[in-house]
């Protein structure tokens, strides 16, 4: 079969779209782990960026993990999925949005040198970012 | 503020984010726009904002120091770069779901392609980049006190333009 072949039949194409999401979500998962590895091996006392970029490779990590569940779960079962994929959606809307926080917060490091003082929205977001970044997400994806 | 609008589906293929049956074209995208939109184009705008003040701040550096530390500034332009091409196809991919029955399906190819491999694009513009590199070379140099001709010049010049920079701001 020609996996790069795009006019094939509508039930025929999600197999090779199947491959580059498991090849995709394989990669993703090796590279969080080096970077989860990477920033480990530095010595303590991290700096915030550095926390940060820990952060980002451990939602990357969780991104992945939702990804590559969903090859192993039985589709039929309905009684089991139902429960499941909502944690697992939770999880993948979570990892989704902290991924891009975090992405964010490691920008916003840059600026922290520059800031006149603490009371400024970058410097109060850095602080409690973590805070921040898992209220967001529980109210947008659990209580809403 | 949106009761009832986000479902989750039973397939597992899918299982994210899923539309109630009842929402209107108009409703989908304003939850699209919140839960993916919104985070996606903020967190764009910021970190291009922060890496542009923060390339305006290197540009003022004597270009020989830059030059000797191997530092170029544009390359900071990768991270907000890195952001937009992972989810902009995306968004745009869920946009036109809403729309159209069926996406072509190099769209939605390029759509898993770029989203699901974010972890590992995230790796190599956040651990292969020289400057993380040489944070970590100067904090064991201090640890181990190696002394380095080159980059104990480097770190002293650049602690006083840090020191004179903040006496400037005062």
């Amino acid at each position: 079969m020609n996996l790069l072949e795009f006019d094939v039949d509508p039930d025929e194409y999600p197999i090779y779209q199947d491959i580059l999401d498991l090849v995709c979500t394989s990669l993703s998962i090796l590279g969080s782990l080096v970077m989860f590895y990477l920033c480990l091996r530095l010595p303590s006392p991290r700096s915030q960026s550095v926390n940060f970029v820990l952060s980002l490779a451990v939602v990357d990590f969780l991104y992945a993990t939702t990804n590559i569940l969903s090859f192993f779960e039985d589709r039929d079962d309905e009684a089991l999925c139902g429960t499941f994929c909502k944690v697992e959606a939770i999880i993948r809307g979570f990892s989704f949005f902290l991924s891009v926080f975090f992405a964010t917060c490691i920008g916003l490091t840059c600026l922290k040198t520059q800031l006149p003082n603490h009371l400024t929205v970058a410097g109060f977001l850095l602080k409690y970012a973590y805070f921040i970044g898992l209220g967001f997400c529980t109210i947008l994806y659990v209580i809403l | 503020m949106f009761p009832n609008y986000i479902i989750y589906d039973t397939d597992p293929q899918y299982s994210w984010v899923k539309y109630a049956d009842s929402l209107s074209d108009v409703q989908k995208v304003l939850v699209l726009m919140v839960l993916e939109g919104i985070p996606i184009i903020l967190g764009i705008a910021i970190t291009l904002k922060a890496y542009l003040f923060t390339i305006r701040e290197l540009e003022e550096f004597p270009q020989t120091l830059l030059d000797h530390a191997n530092i170029k500034p544009y390359k900071l332009l990768l991270y907000p770069a890195l952001i937009f091409i992972t989810f902009i196809p995306m968004l745009i991919h869920n946009i036109a779901m809403i729309f159209v029955d069926r996406t072509p399906e190099w769209s939605l190819t390029i759509h898993i392609f770029l989203t699901n491999i974010v972890g590992f694009t995230n790796a190599l513009v956040y651990i292969f980049q020289r400057r993380l590199y040489q944070n970590v070379d100067k904090i064991e140099k201090q640890r181990f006190s190696i002394s380095s001709e080159r980059s104990a010049s480097f770190f002293e010049d650049f602690d006083n333009y840090e020191s004179h920079s903040r006496n400037s701001m005062k």
